[in-house]
């Protein structure tokens, strides 16, 4: 169900800012420990940016990565994400707001199994109350874009590695959302289908969809416009001014 | 009715809000349905485990409806046509001119069915061909003539008569009276009428014919002598009567309806009457049947005990449903946290998933039914019997053969199905709630919830404050009308509770869940200590009732959060086997992992098992006393004379006797009223009872001795109870004692009502014991005696009840030795207390499925781990040791603590609320009780066990759900 709660609304010529912005963002996780997963990190993401965030294990990346899309609260610093601040936002409003504005793509496709491909990509399109038919109509428009119309009808367990990730990209797209969030989109994947996964980001991208994705593949950051390199929590390289970027040419 | 409404309502809101939610979001029916059926075999385990709802609350209903459409339809056959009957206060004869008159009067003979004109009187019977007799028969005397519009007799040879072919000094004898002397057609028997000054009065009739007990031939359902009128004057000595017996037009309710409309034409008419000034009607089978029908009235103590145990029963099947709910969710997880990450809210969330369990709860309070009819049908007999001898309702069935049926009405199945599915619904919702809160980012990947320093939300917060406040308001019980004891119990285990989340986060886990289970044991058993001593015994019972769960779930925490400890006994026994001690390091770590779903579902079991030590100490405790206050029984052989006043033996006889006590016994059989402050105020009913006068003789040296099993609590010592029932005509003892009682009965001058001071535990004397003014209304009932003999030394009392009871026979003595009768009572007691056992067995089968159940989602939750294990080196039987002795060292925390919570408080309410001191048990039953359970988890847990052993490591490893 979808909250009505809105963050504000965009200025005029928020379009030309950044579409993220992080500062001074920490994160800690307590158990047993104290461990301070995120430790001031700044961090922006253009419009129509393809952002890949890189690093070793534990070096935050994932926890940014939840940090940023809402999925996770943060302890410290500010997420602004269209010029809305996350952390102001009751865990209604964000789910509202990830639900209009955010798409998602798993490492372990997460998708559900009792439903079929063209089920499981019309989901978002649902939640956000579009009525049925319509919703399977550009469910379905969505697989034939990317090439699966012909396996709407089948279950995951019916569908190859990398047919379910074209299917969970399906899913991340299919309400044109502002921004998607892949978390090791390929990390499951052999070379044959982490190779049309990527070629499929890259394409989105083009047309002007902002990613952010984490990796360990170094050939699929090389991928991105813009690689940001994470180690103990922290962003190794200072982030390049923000700036308007058009689609990856 | 009120539950049906209230429970329907709730039903209809419920899924009616469930339907409109899946019609507004059909992706939530759609994930629902495909998730149901996706699996149907775990979804038939989930359903099955969900049946307890209206299965539990179907059997409460059952037994409920059983026990009073049987002793209804007792009353409609003892009644047989008769609806109105005319009698005298005192039951004295008068002209039968009156029943003439009632007959042709115009109004009267539009309305009823029939009038008859009667004798009604109760005396002994002698079979002198038999060497046979029965002490308390009913003597009826019918008129052929008007016998058609009652019914015609049916005799066991498949004639029919009403009476007409009967010669003068012939009779018909019901069939239990047959049965009992042994009597063929042609015996000739002798019979003797008690009267209230002397001398009885004796004549012969002979047997014409046994009636089977349908229609008229069961009329009374007691031993009976069935004769014409003629014959009855011979033996009476007057043609007067002393009943009319009137029968309305219709049948069944319609036919009550139509006695109830024509008592006041009859009264209208017996005014016209100068000879039928002092007669009155009254409505003796609606009487009867209304009386049976509240006897298993919710607020009547015997319907509050089936209900009770109905509760436990429930509790524990939804502690079950509540387990089962959790654990399926959190095997979806990763995927309802897809959901959260896609955009679902919490409370979208809760609805996708309470769609889904509507589903389940539904078809599980419909198919429950099933279950809940068999295990009504096993425990309906039992219980019927059992609670006809004890409620306080007063026994409307006692000493009668009643045909024990089972009995679902309608609205009873309505109801179960209605309240089964709200409460499981219910169960489930709480279970969502509790599971649905998760880290979206963790959830996805499995991984555990992170914790995270913004503890303590507003909400949370609130939570807690409301608990507190809630638990205060309890505690300090403002509220008068509400039991103080009850309350306060409730309120300090919350407060235990608030302090025990407060100091979450502050203290480690283990020490924090320790002191909370010790403090919440340590109050529940001080508040019983306290309630025990103060109240009666069956506020006291309340108070049972609640502090039984209270301990139980504090010794739970107590005993699973230091389960860590047992890893000494791995480190032991892992000196001799490595292997060994993987195995229950891994069972124990699961055990362990959530300590307070641990706690409660080994809560469950030992609240379950607890009630089992308990009524086993009750058991022990009554057969204890019986024995103490059998050894004390000086007397060996009971005889009971309904006509004669002194018994006369001859000298033969009279040398094997050592002494003798004569008790003065009078025989009422008619209208009772019983009503206790605990349950509805009993309406009349006909019963019989025995009183016994308080003769100088039978103070001095009572039958069982001076020492009371029961007394009010008013009086503070026997001795005091003594003295009131000798000196007070409105104190009596009674044999069925219960808090607060008081008889009212319809004597020649009006209402007599005494108070019941206690129960002197006496099988002999089984009815009321007064002093001669408190018996002196019933001075007009026929005086017999009672005779207590004690044998000499050497003397078989079997053989001397026997010689005694010949040389007794003309007078139709009833002799029984002693020893006969407390085997008996022992037999009765039995009886009674095998229903709560039952009951509680019947949770056992609950706990245990719910092990089982949980066991295999366990199994399937885990089957990446079990993969992994394998991968490691882990054996088949090591994965099959590993689910086998989880399940196992749940049953041994719940039966420890479960035989220490039925110990504690049996020990406490024993020597608290009924004041005796012997304390014991059976440890042979309890340790077949235990061992069956032992038997039962493992039989129930092997096959989830050898599920999970035979997953393949690859495939586990390679799942993806």
């Amino acid at each position: 169900m979808i909250t009505t709660e809105e963050p504000e609304v965009l200025s005029a010529d928020a379009a030309d800012q950044a579409i993220v912005t992080a500062r001074r963002v920490r994160k800690v996780y307590r158990s047993g420990t104290e461990v301070e997963a995120l430790r001031g990190v700044d961090f922006e993401v253009g419009r129509g940016e393809m952002v890949a965030v890189v690093g070793p294990s534990g070096s935050g990346k994932t926890t940014l990565l939840n940090c940023l899309s809402g999925l996770e609260r943060i302890d410290g610093g500010q997420i602004l994400v269209d010029g809305s601040d996350m952390e102001k936002l009751s865990d209604n409003a964000r789910t509202g707001y990830r639900a209009r504005h955010m798409g998602f793509v798993f490492q372990a496709f997460n998708l559900l199994p009792v439903l079929t491909a063209v089920e499981n990509v019309e989901i978002p399109l649902l939640l956000l109350g579009q009525r049925p038919r319509p919703a399977r109509e550009q469910a379905m428009a969505m697989l034939e874009t990317l090439g699966l119309a012909d396996r709407a009808k089948h279950r995951p367990d019916m569908l190859s590695g990398g047919e379910q990730q074209r299917v969970a990209v399906a899913r991340a797209l299919v309400h044109q959302p502002a921004i998607v969030w892949a978390d090791e989109p390929t990390g499951n994947l052999d070379t044959e289908g982490t190779e049309v996964v990527v070629e499929l980001l890259v394409r989105l991208n083009k047309e002007g969809q902002t990613m952010v994705l984490v990796t360990h593949n170094p050939a699929v950051a090389g991928r991105a416009q813009r690689t940001v390199r994470m180690r103990d929590g922290r962003i190794e390289a200072p982030p390049p001014p923000a700036r308007s970027t058009g689609p990856t040419s | 009715m009120n539950g049906l409404l209230l429970f329907g309502g709730l039903f209809v809101v419920a899924y009616g809000s469930l339907l409109l939610i899946a019609l507004r979001r059909p992706l939530f029916a759609r994930i629902a349905i495909r998730e149901a059926t996706r699996r149907p075999w775990q979804s038939a385990l989930v359903v099955a485990g969900l049946m307890i709802g209206s299965g539990a609350i179907l059997v409460a209903e059952a037994i409920q409806n059983s026990t009073d459409d049987s002793l209804a339809a007792g009353m409609f056959q003892s009644w047989g046509r008769v609806d109105l009957t005319v009698t005298a206060p005192d039951n004295s004869s008068f002209d039968p001119m009156v029943a003439q008159m009632l007959a042709n009067d115009p109004q009267v003979r539009r309305s009823a069915a029939g009038v008859q004109a009667g004798v009604e009187l109760v005396g002994s019977v002698a079979d002198v061909d038999r060497g046979s007799s029965n002490a308390f028969v009913r003597l009826i005397g019918f008129d052929p003539t008007t016998q058609a519009a009652f019914g015609r007799f049916r005799l066991v040879d498949g004639a029919q008569t009403s009476g007409e072919n009967l010669q003068a000094g012939q009779a018909l004898i019901g069939q239990s009276l047959a049965v009992a002397l042994g009597a063929k057609v042609g015996d000739h028997l002798r019979v003797s009428i008690g009267q209230s000054t002397g001398d009885p009065k004796t004549g012969d009739v002979a047997v014409a014919g046994v009636l089977a007990p349908v229609g008229p031939g069961s009329y009374g359902l007691r031993p009976a002598v069935f004769a014409a009128l003629q014959t009855m004057a011979a033996l009476t000595g007057t043609s007067d009567i002393n009943i009319v017996r009137i029968a309305a037009r219709g049948d069944g309710q319609p036919e009550l309806d139509a006695g109830h409309r024509l008592v006041p034409t009859v009264a209208g008419a017996l005014r016209t009457l100068p000879e039928a000034a002092q007669l009155r009607v009254r409505e003796g089978k609606a009487d009867d049947i209304t009386a049976a029908r509240q006897q298993q009235d919710p607020g009547n103590a015997t319907g509050g005990f089936t209900d009770v145990l109905s509760i436990i029963v429930l509790l524990a099947g939804l502690v079950l449903v509540v387990n089962l709910m959790a654990t399926l969710v959190e095997e979806r997880r990763p995927r309802l946290a897809v959901l959260r990450a896609l955009g679902l809210s919490r409370l979208g969330l809760i609805a996708a998933l309470c769609t889904e369990g509507a589903l389940y709860t539904l078809v599980a309070a419909v198919l429950g039914i099933v279950p809940g009819l068999l295990v009504s049908w096993a425990l309906v007999a039992s219980t019927v019997r059992g609670s006809g001898g004890v409620g306080a309702g007063g026994g409307i069935g006692l000493g009668r053969d009643l045909p024990v049926q089972l009995s679902v009405r309608p609205s009873a199945l309505a109801l179960a199905i209605a309240a089964g599915a709200v409460v499981t619904l219910a169960a489930a919702v709480l279970a969502t709630v509790l599971r649905s809160n998760m880290t979206i980012a963790a959830a996805i990947r499995d991984l555990p919830d992170p914790t995270s320093v913004n503890r303590g939300a507003l909400s949370a917060r609130l939570r807690s404050f409301g608990l507190a406040i809630g638990s205060l308001i309890a505690l300090f019980n403002p509220l008068p009308p509400l039991p103080g004891g009850p309350l306060r119990l409730l309120g300090g285990t919350g407060l235990i509770a608030f302090a025990a989340l407060s100091m979450r986060g502050r203290m480690p886990d283990r020490a924090r869940l320790t002191a909370a289970g010790l403090a919440l044991a340590a109050w529940a058993l001080t508040s019983s200590i306290v309630s025990f001593s103060a109240a009666t015994s069956q506020a006291g019972g309340i108070d049972l009732f609640i502090a039984i769960p209270v301990t139980a779930l504090g010794l739970s925490l107590v005993i699973v959060s230091n389960l860590r400890l047992l890893e000494w006994v791995a480190s032991v026994t892992g000196a001799a086997s490595g292997r060994l001690r993987a195995t229950l390091r891994l069972a124990l770590a699961y055990l362990i992992r959530r300590p307070l779903r641990a706690s409660v579902t080994v809560a469950t079991l030992a609240m379950l098992l607890s009630v089992i030590v308990l009524y086993n100490i009750l058991i022990a405790d009554f057969a204890n006393q019986t024995r103490q206050s059998d050894a004390r029984a000086p007397y060996d052989i009971s005889v009971f004379m309904p006509t004669q006043q002194t018994m006369v033996l001859p000298p033969a006889l009279q040398s094997q006797v050592a002494t003798s006590l004569s008790i003065p016994t009078r025989s009422y059989l008619g209208p009772v009223q019983v009503s206790s402050p605990v349950g509805t105020p009993a309406l009349w009913h006909q019963e019989r009872l025995s009183l016994y006068e308080l003769t100088p003789e039978l103070v001095r040296n009572p039958p069982m001795g001076r020492a009371m099993t029961n007394r009010v609590r008013q009086f503070p010592n026997d001795a005091s109870a003594w003295r009131s029932v000798q000196n007070d005509p409105g104190w009596v003892f009674w044999t069925r004692f219960n808090t607060d009682v008081r008889l009212t009965f319809a004597g020649p001058e009006g209402l007599v009502a005494r108070s019941v001071a206690g129960d002197v535990g006496d099988p002999i004397l089984d009815g009321i014991i007064g002093s001669p003014q408190a018996l002196a209304p019933f001075s007009y009932l026929p005086l017999g005696t009672t005779v207590l003999v004690e044998a000499r030394p050497g003397v078989d009392p079997h053989a001397l009840a026997a010689q005694i009871h010949q040389a007794l026979l003309p007078d139709g003595a009833d002799v029984t030795a002693i020893r006969d009768l407390l085997r008996q009572r022992d037999v009765a007691f039995g009886l009674f207390a095998s229903v709560p056992v039952l009951f509680m067995r019947m949770g056992m089968v609950i706990g245990i499925l719910s092990l089982a159940i949980l066991a295999l989602r366990g199994v399937v939750q885990r089957r990446r781990s079990i993969g992994v294990l394998r991968a490691l080196g882990y054996r088949r039987g090591e994965v099959i040791a590993g689910v086998v002795t989880e399940a196992t060292l749940t049953t041994t925390c719940g039966i420890l603590v479960g035989t220490v919570t039925g110990l504690t408080t049996g020990y406490l309410y024993l020597n608290g609320a009924i004041a005796a001191t012997p304390f014991g048990f059976d440890v042979l039953s309890l340790a077949v009780t235990l061992a069956l359970m032992y038997a039962a988890v493992l039989l129930a847990t092997v096959g989830p066990a050898l599920a999970a052993a035979r997953t393949p490591p690859a495939q586990a490893l390679r799942l993806q759900e």
